[in-house]
């Protein structure tokens, strides 16, 4: 503590806010870089710090997925779906305030919407797709209308950041504005130091929740990547990180027993699929049989892939339903343990299967044909620089040689592999669908045809009009029993077809220190989603649990 | 003069040469590098977003030749444009940054590397055939062949791990703020030490051979042999008669070493998280920064030529035998 | 020749360093009889320390290191004495050209030579590997051989300027000679202890540059080779979690095989130049090793 007590007397001449004895800093590690540039444009998703979004702009709600999905409400203290799921209204706080000291109003959140609307490169959520209009309804409350009739409108508006009006409307060009003395509504708006090698992000005075917050800076130092993290990690200097720490127990718990912890929430679902329209066409007819999907999943070590490639830290995913650990409350029994021995690691039972539907040997090439006897060979893709995943490759054709199959690894360049997930010129990958609020997003990101082309998530390509109408239903539909009855009928159909192999979650990072702050979420009491990453906005909620150790 | 002219005419073709392959080599190859830039940069972006983005940063689809004429010209107004990680830090401030820490780093490699070896080299020479000889000259050959990044990492795992005598990474305590104060500075000199003493070791080799032939070459020489003759000191000879003929050579190799040193040390900068430019060339890469990668080859192209003309005019100046050719 | 050959066997540090050029060569042959497991297969649990069923331990996921080693070998072989052979091949053919035949194809080849001579040629080397993506060892074979003749050609030039004038070529182009037998029967063996040189440094420089291009994450990760050990090895924080086996073993193999050639190459030197009369060609290799060197 020595060093920062002088270091923060330095800060404190130039940030006008409490007395230093009483500041507490929590160092944090979000985003590995060789040098920081000012950026907290929160509209910037590629170049802006990952400390933008919740840190400086306070989201209107905040779900809690690991809470039943129960509404935090933020900035707006309530929200109103109309009867006919056409618009949405949101009521804000009374009294909230800029950081500045100028009031937030729904004047703001207006302009916000229309600022976007009319630069559409900032509408990184495409919002302009999904709603028609955005109305101040008075000085708390706005209103959008949407383009279609929705039950789940709330989880898309909820997004985007909310700026303040009196100083954006004067910026012209806001892609490139780098917002440097970002005025916000969040907890921590005030960057009192700023070099190439840390920065730090300080209290806001107004903010509206300001009782519970028990941090004043965060603490942001340079990182170039795993391995400087995983010096500082060791070191006992971050409070609170994100990264992959290779064999966190021996590098990182051992160094502190005591104090340094760690837990892994399941994250996306990490998956092997088939290209259905793929050009070559033997492997398009294997790609098609059912019989043949099934015995591939059944070659997958999912248990490995997770052990071996992932250290353990991803979460087994053996769903047909690909569900796993992250929407298990939406899961039905019933499919599973009727499907489920297609996604377990069954060798015999894969070469029984296809030996009963005629895949054998027929050009004694040492690998199996189709049953017409035109051959079978393809490459799974993986991007070149994910090792993990490279790993997982390398353990599924293990499977698939020993089983007989004729698969092999292309590692493209990360932006080749996304590329020709999107455009279908690939036979088999390895791919991954990021978790949300509900299994529907799953779905209706992997399945919906109208995206054939446009996203790597339908990158396999198969398509089923009656799990399409269940979606449709699904979003339409507020009341949740009526929702899980959908569900229950939509993952049938997923479970029964196979069009993808589910192996596993990946881990989100989340490695803390109770040394300086108690109040960490953890396996013993998991409050809330820890992780810091930008992905998850939950982490407001757990800055704002974190309390300084007496 | 006319042989300075007709080389500086050399090295601005060599500069388009560069400047043009620099334009074309992101062109030709797979994928569209625009799309690959911003996809290596950040998270998924919808299509609308990501048309209405490369709009902002100005690639807009135009032809080829006017894409080139647009680029040539703000290669000579010096203008490299903007990082697209780093957004929106320009180019040039970007590499300014990392400029001073890759001078320093290399600067004081070069040096140390240049006296150590040429010190080494004269001694090697004078006892040629001795212990001594074979065992720096052929160290000293074996250090060049030994790849900087297994020097660099077993480096940082005995000292910088196990011993816990050097930090493992930085240039200088980050909780300090630039300053010429006594702790900013001696910080500096602590995280310089490991990456220093690693590069001085594999640069030192080429120093000391270079100086130990050019010795044995010209302790052939007759001024030399008489020198000895007329029972001038061993050391006197040594350094004052054969060195100092011996060093010119070695003189100009040290411009063109100079002439690297934009290069950065690419290899010891990344194992030692070093923030100069060899680091951010690499960065720029993994995240195909174009604008980036492209201002860094044209700026160490422009240092190595300059480099190259410095040696010719030291050759003009040098061998009047040149003047007139 | 043959005197040469004959000094070339009296010394201790050729002797020394062909014995171990040899030793990885046949290593690297004879890897299907030394060890039973496919390099690219888990045959343990990971991160195994050495003992008698892995005698340098298992990588990561499992791989025999040792297994690795062996294969990995091959590779760095095939593409360091590959390329170097092209280097020298295209270096050798400009250089004797560029010196012997004169005027506008002189000015010409070393227009070129200077050319690739002043622009930055590992940082170039780099990008390149980076747009091709996944470069598998024999496309850095290739690019390596495109970037990296220029000082083969213009030491060879130089020489091939020197013995122009000795009295031998003189008196074949009296006899009218065709200028193709001229470099290639009287130019060609009196520069060959350059081009040797230049073999030795280029296959040096190709082992150092394919290993560090991989290193650093340019490579193809389904190639077997030390690069390649190296780069899985640092991704995984072997040094950090104490698995020292996974990263030092392709660290000394790279010694092993750049002490080797380097000694080879100190000898070659020494023995074609007894006072070092041909102008410093291994210095000046050395300051080309030291301009990759201080780069990458």
């Amino acid at each position: 503590m020595k060093p920062f007590s002088a270091l923060l007397a330095m800060t404190m001449l130039g940030a006008l806010t409490l007395p230093a004895a009483a500041q507490t800093v929590l160092t944090v590690n979000i985003e590995p870089a060789t040098t920081w540039v000012r950026n907290f444009n929160p509209f910037n998703q590629t170049s802006a710090r990952q400390s933008t979004l919740d840190f400086i702009y306070e989201p209107l709600v905040v779900f809690n997925r690991l809470d039943n999905n129960k509404p935090n409400y933020r900035l707006a203290e309530s929200y109103k779906l109309a009867e006919d799921l056409k618009s949405i209204e949101f009521k804000l706080r009374d009294g909230l305030k800029w950081s500045d000291g100028q009031p937030l109003t729904a004047a703001d959140v207006v302009f916000t919407y229309n600022y976007i609307k009319q630069y559409p490169a900032l509408d990184f959520v495409s919002i302009w797709q999904f709603i028609s209009g955005v109305e101040q309804v008075d000085k708390q409350t706005v209103r959008f209308t949407l383009r279609q009739p929705s039950a789940l409108a709330v989880d898309r508006l909820i997004a985007l950041p909310i700026v303040p009006e009196h100083v954006w409307k004067g910026i012209t060009e806001p892609v490139t504005f780098a917002n440097e003395n970002p005025v916000g509504s969040g907890p921590m708006t005030e960057v009192t130091r700023f070099t190439p090698q840390t920065y730090d992000q300080c209290r806001n005075l107004h903010y509206w929740d300001s009782t519970r917050l028990s941090v004043d800076c965060m603490r942001f130092p340079q990182l170039a990547d795993n391995n400087q993290i995983l010096a500082a990690s060791a070191s006992g200097q971050l409070d609170w990180g994100v990264a992959f720490l290779p064999d966190v127990e021996k590098t990182f718990v051992a160094k502190d027993p005591q104090h340094h912890r760690y837990w892994y929430v399941a994250g996306s679902m990490v998956e092997f699929l088939f290209n259905q329209e793929t050009s070559n066409e033997n492997n398009r007819k294997a790609f098609r049989d059912l019989n043949f999907r099934r015995a591939v999943s059944m070659t997958l070590d999912r248990k490995a892939m997770v052990d071996v490639a992932g250290y353990g830290y991803p979460t087994l995913n053996e769903d047909p339903t690909a569900f796993g650990d992250v929407y298990k409350m939406w899961l039905d029994p019933k499919v599973k343990a009727e499907f489920s021995k297609y996604t377990t690691y069954d060798l015999d039972g894969a070469k029984a299967l296809l030996d009963k539907a005629g895949y054998v040997d027929k050009n004694k090439d040492g690998f199996r044909d189709n049953p017409d006897g035109t051959p079978i060979a393809f490459n799974i893709i993986v991007p070149n620089s994910w090792s993990d995943w490279i790993d997982t490759v390398q353990i599924a054709i293990e499977g698939m040689r020993e089983a007989g199959i004729n698969a092999s690894m292309g590692t493209p360049e990360e932006a080749v592999w996304s590329q020709n997930l999107i455009s279908g010129s690939f036979d088999a990958a390895i791919n991954s669908i990021s978790v949300a609020a509900s299994p529907y997003y799953l779905y209706q990101r992997a399945f919906t045809k109208a995206d054939a082309g446009k996203t790597r998530f339908t990158a396999q390509r198969w398509f089923n009009e009656e799990l399409e109408g269940l979606l449709a239903r699904f979003a339409q539909t507020p009341d949740q029993a009526q929702q899980k009855t959908i569900m229950n009928s939509a993952q049938r159909i997923v479970a029964e077809n196979l069009p993808i192999f589910p192996v596993y979650n990946s881990a989100t990072w989340y490695q803390y220190n109770t040394k300086r702050f108690t109040g960490w979420a953890s396996g013993e009491n998991p409050f809330v989603n820890p992780t810091i990453s930008r992905q998850n906005p939950a982490r407001l909620l757990h800055l704002l649990a974190l309390k300084p150790v007496k | 003069m006319a042989f300075l002219f007709r080389r500086l005419g050399f090295y601005l073709a060599a500069f388009l040469a560069a400047a043009t392959v620099n334009f074309f080599l992101p062109r030709l190859m797979p994928g569209d590098p625009i799309e690959i830039m911003f996809s290596s940069a950040g998270s998924d972006l919808s299509v609308e977003n990501l048309e209405a983005l490369k709009l902002t940063f100005g690639f807009v689809d135009g032809p080829l030749w006017q894409q080139y004429l647009t680029y040539l010209q703000s290669v000579f107004t010096g203008d490299l444009g903007r990082s697209i990680k780093y957004y929106p830090l320009a180019v040039t401030e970007l590499l300014g940054r990392a400029l001073i820490w890759t001078v320093g780093l290399m600067g004081t490699a070069t040096l140390i590397s240049f006296t150590l070896g040429t010190v080494l080299g004269i001694m090697a020479a004078w006892r040629r055939g001795s212990t001594f000889d074979v065992v720096f000259s052929v160290g000293a050959i074996m250090a060049t062949s030994m790849p900087a990044m297994v020097l660099s990492l077993v480096a940082l795992f005995f000292f910088g791990f196990e011993l816990n005598w050097f930090p493992t990474g930085y240039a200088a305590d980050p909780a300090l703020d630039p300053a010429f104060s006594w702790q900013y500075v001696s910080s500096v000199v602590r995280h310089g030490i490991l990456p220093v003493l690693t590069l001085s070791t594999v640069l030192t080799g080429g120093f000391l051979v270079t100086m130990r032939n050019n010795m044995i070459n010209l302790l052939g020489e007759d001024y030399i042999v008489m020198a000895r003759a007329k029972g001038l000191s061993d050391s006197r000879v040594m350094f004052w008669y054969a060195a100092r003929n011996a060093l010119l050579p070695t003189v100009s190799s040290l411009a063109i070493a100079i002439g690297t040193v934009l290069g950065g040390s690419l290899v010891t900068e990344v194992v030692f998280n070093y923030p100069g430019l060899g680091n951010t060339l690499y960065q720029a890469i993994l995240a195909r920064d174009y604008p980036v990668i492209q201002g860094q080859l044209l700026i160490m192209t422009l240092a190595m030529l300059t480099a190259n003309f410095i040696v010719d005019i030291s050759y003009v100046l040098l061998d009047p035998r040149l003047r007139s050719a | 020749m043959g005197a040469v050959l004959k000094s070339f066997a009296h010394n201790r540090k050729a002797l020394t360093g062909l014995v171990i050029v040899a030793i990885i060569v046949a290593l690297a042959i004879a890897a299907p009889w030394l060890t039973e497991y496919d390099p690219t297969r888990r045959v343990g649990r990971p991160h195994q320390p050495p003992s008698w069923d892995h005698w340098l331990g298992t990588t990561r996921i499992g791989q025999d290191v040792f297994a690795r080693l062996l294969y990995g070998a091959r590779t760095s072989l095939a593409v360091g004495f590959g390329a170097g052979l092209l280097i020298t091949v295209v270096g050798t053919i400009f250089g004797i050209l560029a010196g012997y035949k004169g005027g506008r194809t002189d000015e010409v080849i070393s227009f070129f030579t200077n050319m690739v001579l002043v622009v930055p040629n590992l940082p170039l080397l780099l990008v390149l590997a980076a747009f091709i993506g996944q470069a598998s060892p024999w496309v850095i074979a290739l690019i390596l051989g495109a970037t990296s003749w220029a000082w083969g050609a213009r030491v060879t030039r130089a020489e091939t300027l020197s013995v122009k004038q000795k009295d031998f070529v003189k008196s074949a182009e009296m006899l009218g000679e065709p200028s193709w037998r001229i470099m290639l029967f009287e130019i060609f063996p009196n520069v060959i202890s350059i081009v040797g040189i230049n073999f030795v440094g280029s296959v040096i420089f190709a082992v150092i540059t394919e290993a560090t291009l991989e290193f650093l994450g340019l490579g193809d990760p389904k190639t077997v080779s030390w690069g390649m050990m190296l780069f899985n090895a640092q991704n995984a924080s072997a040094l950090q979690v104490g698995a020292w086996w996974d990263i030092l073993s392709p660290c000394f193999a790279l010694i092993a095989l750049g002490a080797g050639l380097s000694l080879l190459n100190f000898a070659v030197d020494e023995v074609a130049n007894p006072r070092l009369r041909t102008g410093n060609t291994l210095s000046r290799w050395s300051l080309l090793m030291r301009r990759g060197e201080g780069r990458l």
